[in-house]
């Protein structure tokens, strides 16, 4: 029962991070159709943001969060402006916007090296994080729970609360949407594809940047876990069904329950080959995802 | 003066010519029909006009102001109104949300108004307010992307096949609310249709298109005898 407890609440932590990531590469997704693995570069700037602000420049550090996320959303601005609206003017197709985004994620992965190096960034002191200590002989239970993994798990949960009121009751929700939905139509009833495809990387890019300053805080950011990040997310859409928002958030809890799972057994070294071989699993066995209806089947066929 | 006017229209998708100078015109209160074969460029002149195709020549003229080329929000704002190929709806979305981003260009507070007489119009979409459009009959989405383009009250109108792949009842229904548009609410209609006779029955002037050229103009009563289409146009 405690180890069945520990490792759900471990799980839930590091799958709320996932699911956060796969709702932002979702949104992004569904509504520009480009397999944005830059995504994983809004994640690195939130973590290398926080980590600089707080440690080499002393802020505090939940301004250094909060501009690090700003940061993260206003990289979306440039990713949409410089690279995908080019390609698409250009009418670049899917496989070409990939390789763009593929490159544009590893220059920023390099770039990185060189100015922060292999070392892994921290923004606090470092050390064990603080823990609330569960006790009780009735129910037999003696546990430690890290603050900040509740802080996660709360936090995400709010905001996937938060995302989904604003996809259903907004304008700019239904904005969103429609594009997703039909896109000659929504430019036909007069909706500016581009503002909203520059919202769509503001919010995806938040989205990520959030993940990336909770992962962070805890574990640190090293430069070459961008592309990792990136596809984990892409994986997360991909298990819980590609166009269903809910079900990203499914697929990245999965992934993260996988790895928990696998790394208290196994080892720390399984946690990322469990991963992927519950995303393979999942291609083999329920192309559609787990959430996936009949319509997803036909938006995968786009992948 | 017409309300709308196409002036020696071109159109090409990249190397592709489809419009090679069309010309005509459309009246208040009446409906000009075009018909045509499949690729003859039918539907490429509604987009060309609405502003989705882009114009390499030649100008649309709606209610003597110049529009070649405006895009569909501005076109909306001025009055145009356009419905798709095909019962071109939101699946994902209720019939609500579709008739409110039907009515997208509209200031906010119009848009309760405008959705209920559409509900009053088509009151199968008021039972199913609630149910996403990927739900609805055939028929029932022709309703919905019609009144969702009606929440704009158009002063033209333009109509890719509003009776394709429809059945008898629904057909016949759908030509019903055009001539009361016509009739009651003074809309002018620029319509393409595939099924002649339907585009016959409706029009109040028929042009012929082929190859991106209009090649008849005239009085759809020529045209309403099968034998006479068949010797003048090819055109069963």
């Amino acid at each position: 029962m405690e180890t069945f407890i520990q490792i759900s609440i471990n799980a839930l932590a590091l799958g709320s991070i996932y699911a956060l990531l796969s709702l932002g590469f979702a949104v992004i997704y569904n509504t520009v159709r480009i397999f944005h693995v830059l995504h994983g570069a809004a994640f690195l700037i939130a973590g290398y943001a926080t980590w600089w602000l707080a440690q080499e420049q002393g802020w505090p550090i939940y301004l250094a969060a909060s501009t690090a996320v700003i940061l993260a959303g206003a990289s979306g601005v440039f990713m949409e402006l410089a690279i995908y609206r080019r390609l698409r003017v250009r009418g670049a197709g899917f496989l070409v916007s990939f390789l763009g985004s593929l490159a544009a994620l590893f220059f920023f992965e390099g770039l990185l090296l060189t100015l922060a190096r292999t070392a892994t960034r921290l923004p606090r002191a470092g050390g064990p994080l603080p823990t609330l200590h569960l006790q009780s002989d009735a129910l037999g239970i003696d546990l430690f729970i890290k603050w900040h993994s509740v802080y996660t798990i709360v936090l995400v949960a709010i905001l996937v609360v938060v995302v989904t009121l604003f996809f259903r009751y907004t304008k700019w929700g239904r904005m969103i949407r429609a594009i997703a939905s039909n896109p000659d139509l929504a430019v036909a009833v007069g909706i500016n594809a581009s503002s909203v495809y520059l919202l769509v990387f503001v919010l995806g890019s938040t989205l990520a940047g959030v993940g990336g300053v909770m992962q962070t805080y805890e574990g640190g950011v090293i430069p070459n876990v961008g592309i990792r990040l990136a596809i984990t997310a892409a994986g997360g859409v991909i298990i819980g069904g590609i166009g269903s928002m809910p079900g990203a958030v499914v697929g990245g809890l999965a992934l993260g329950a996988a790895q928990t799972i696998a790394s208290y057994y196994w080892g720390g070294n399984w946690a990322i080959p469990a991963g992927f071989m519950l995303l393979l699993l999942v291609i083999l066995f329920r192309p559609y995802g787990l959430l996936g209806t009949r319509e997803h089947r036909e938006l995968r066929r786009l992948l | 003066m017409p309300l709308l006017e196409t002036r020696d229209l071109l159109v090409s998708y990249g190397p592709k010519q489809i419009l090679n100078g069309v010309s005509l015109g459309v009246d208040e209160g009446k409906v000009t029909t075009i018909i045509g074969h499949n690729g003859a460029g039918k539907s490429t002149l509604i987009k060309g006009v609405y502003g989705i195709a882009r114009v390499t020549g030649g100008a649309v003229v709606f209610d003597g102001r110049d529009i070649t080329n405006h895009a569909p929000y501005d076109n909306i704002k001025a009055g145009v109104g356009y419905l798709a190929q095909g019962g071109q709806v939101f699946a994902d979305l209720s019939v609500e949300d579709n008739l409110k981003l039907g009515g997208y260009a509209l200031p906010n507070d119009l848009v309760p108004e405008r959705m209920e007489q559409a509900y009053r119009m088509f009151p199968i979409l008021d039972r199913r307010r609630r149910s996403d459009a990927d739900t609805l009959s055939g028929g029932e989405r022709q309703m919905l992307a019609l009144g969702m383009t009606l929440m704009l009250k158009p002063k033209l109108l333009l109509m890719d096949e509003p009776t394709g792949a429809l059945a008898g009842p629904v057909i016949e229904q759908i030509m019903g609310t055009i001539r009361s548009l016509v009739e009651e609410m003074g809309v002018g209609i620029l319509l393409v249709e595939q099924n002649v006779d339907v585009g016959v029955r409706l029009a109040d002037a028929v042009h012929v298109v082929e190859a991106g050229k209009v090649i008849f103009s005239g009085d759809p009563q020529e045209l309403r005898d099968p034998e006479a289409r068949r010797r003048l146009l090819g055109l069963a």
